[in-house]
């Protein structure tokens, strides 16, 4: 038996069949009877069409709701930027120390003060009851002081949101864990100097308690 | 022989775009108005820019066109079953409800019937749950 002839015909069929995946890529699909439910729909309600009336209290509540909305988006997307791993009961933001910092400083340097601005929005828009703010570095030098380092620079950060953003200090907890805490080998297997794993270690680790 | 499926498939440029402050990544563009009989049509693509797939839960019981000139605004028609005319419908829930995943890269479109403003503003509001609203879309009627 020749099956050809039924493939083709299912082909040629399905291609003009309006699959809703068709709708989901192409277009919108609205059938054709729509209309006309529509038009004995509009004649039922009346002259009024169904209107509803509303007021310059509502006008300035729907603004006022935007003003909400839009700091929410705002909110969202600097969480996305940030590369920040949000939970129910807090949020989890890592900031590359190169960027806070020049090497061996405490000092924020001027242009990670736009990072830091998305964080301080985060923590003034979930009204954050505890930020914890911890420094890490890598295993270069001696390890009292990288911990030392690694404090100065959360106290850094703490100073600039409490001065910038006007974040209460006391809802800011920093600590230094030093080389402590690597996320990365500071060195390779042979024992040779891995300075990527060393770039990702030196960071400052931010939480966002949730209320 | 022509053949051509059933409906009317809508597609065009976009008039206005809005992003969504209910879904990470979802924009919704506004892609076509139309009115005949006294009805406006509204068609309304959902683009996901995002990296994850989003679950869009649209209700059409609360998405509504403004007339803000007249202090007026208008609900989606609704058919003898009492469902709205819209679509597409995941469900029967509360008059109809949009409720489909809309996976990262990919869009979905939307369709809703409203009443035509009664007092001929020349702009509306169009407000979808979860997005934010079209604004001062001009009305062009096609009777």
């Amino acid at each position: 038996m020749d099956i050809r002839k039924p493939l083709v015909l299912l082909i040629l069929i399905s291609f003009f069949l309006p699959f809703p995946c068709m709708a989901q890529e192409k277009g919108i699909l609205i059938p054709p009877e729509a209309h006309q439910k529509a038009i004995e729909a509009l004649q039922a309600l009346g002259q009024e069409r169904g209107a509803k009336k509303i007021d310059c209290r509502v006008a300035s509540i729907i603004g006022v709701v935007k003003g909400i909305e839009s700091q929410s988006v705002a909110v969202k997307t600097a969480i996305k930027d940030l590369g920040a791993k949000e939970t129910k009961a807090e949020i989890q933001i890592e900031l590359s120390g190169d960027v806070l910092f020049d090497f061996d400083k405490e000092d924020i340097r001027s242009d990670a003060e736009a990072m830091l601005k998305k964080v301080a929005g985060i923590i003034t828009a979930y009204k954050s009851p505890q930020v914890i703010i911890a420094g890490h570095t890598d295993s270069k030098g001696a390890e009292g002081y990288n911990q030392q380092l690694s404090k100065k620079r959360a106290e850094s950060v703490r100073g600039w949101f409490s001065e910038n953003a006007e974040i209460k200090a006391d809802v800011m907890k920093t600590i230094g864990y030093g080389e402590t805490r690597p996320i990365a080998p500071n060195t390779n297997s042979d024992g040779s100097d891995n300075p990527e794993g060393r770039q990702k270690n030196r960071r400052v680790e931010i939480v966002i308690k949730k209320k | 022989m022509v053949l051509v499926p059933a409906g009317v498939v809508f597609s065009g440029e976009v008039i206005q775009t809005q992003e969504s402050e209910a879904w990470e990544g979802i924009e919704a563009d506004l892609i076509g108005l139309r009115i005949s009989n006294n009805i406006v049509t509204v068609k309304v693509k959902l683009r996901n820019t995002g990296s994850k797939e989003q679950s869009v839960k649209i209700l059409y019981e609360a998405c509504f066109i403004m007339d803000e000139a007249n202090q007026k605004k208008y609900y989606p028609l609704k058919d003898s079953d009492g469902l709205y005319i819209a679509g597409p419908m995941s469900d029967k829930d509360r008059g109809g409800r949009f409720w489909f995943g809309v996976k990262s890269g990919k869009t979905r479109g939307l369709w809703i019937k409203f009443p035509e403003p009664t007092d001929g503003p020349e702009t509306i509001t169009i407000s979808l749950a979860g997005i934010f609203p079209f604004e001062e879309i001009p009305l062009k009627s096609k009777k």
